[in-house]
């Protein structure tokens, strides 16, 4: 249940934002690039929706990797 | 409450630096939000007059005046993004203390980070000299396993800068 709670620590959200933005992009030039070769443009929406769906499931789910670097919070005092 | 969430942590941070001036004898002023409401009744004149135009008497009728009712709208919102995003901006608290003669206003940062900070800007004008002064604390510094804010650190820390404002 941890990895679709999706708490990850500070650094792992920067890492997770690093992911999807390098990982949206490079999938964007490669669908493109595809459809052009093949002249199909539905063969891009196509390629790119599963090249996204790839970079979804690197970056939802709360996987070990983001919650390397937790901070130590205050003790809760009662 | 999810831990390491930026804007939780902020909005926590700026609702206990209120309460605590508040709580010092600070009388806060909502000069921003009452502008911004102003400006915002502003937008929603002109798109209501376009809409009541447009019911009563057809869209042939509404045409004629959609050459003032268009501008007037685009002008007003863009004072209102104007407004909201550049005088506004981040200050998130106003207040005045008049025994003292002093005038506070905050703005709060929190970037993500590694280990993010929150930094406060004080803007302190008092006897008509204007200081500026600036207040950092780390986010697990200030904030308790649970994500709840330790009001004691809280206060203990902001003592400190209180006094630099009022002396």
């Amino acid at each position: 249940m941890n990895y679709l709670e999706g708490t990850i620590d500070f650094a792992g959200q920067l890492r997770c934002q690093k992911y999807m933005n390098y990982g949206l992009c490079t999938s964007a030039v490669i669908s493109y690039i595809y459809g052009y070769l093949v002249q199909d443009s539905y063969c891009v929406i196509k390629l790119f929706l599963i090249l996204a769906s790839l970079v979804a499931l690197v970056c939802l789910p709360a996987w070990s990797m983001y919650n390397k670097n937790p901070l130590k919070f205050q003790k809760k005092k009662e | 409450m999810p831990k390491y969430n930026v804007s939780d942590f902020k909005s926590k941070f700026d609702k206990e630096l209120t309460n605590h001036f508040n709580k010092n004898g600070y009388k806060q002023s909502f000069v921003f939000e009452d502008i911004r409401l102003l400006i915002a009744i502003a937008c929603i004149i002109p798109a209501g007059l376009a809409f009541g135009i447009e019911y009563v008497y057809g869209f042939g009728v509404l045409k004629s005046y959609l050459k003032y009712l268009l501008p007037l709208y685009f002008l007003a919102s863009c004072l209102l993004t104007f407004w909201s995003s550049v005088v506004k901006g981040s200050t998130v608290y106003v207040a005045t203390k008049k025994e003292r003669h002093i005038k506070i206003s905050a703005d709060t940062f929190l970037p993500l980070k590694n280990k993010p900070l929150i930094t406060t800007k004080f803007t302190v004008l008092k006897n008509r000299n204007a200081v500026q002064l600036e207040w950092s604390v780390p986010v697990a510094h200030i904030f308790e396993e649970d994500g709840q804010i330790s009001s004691a650190t809280f206060e203990a820390e902001i003592s400190k800068y209180l006094s630099q404002i009022e002396n």
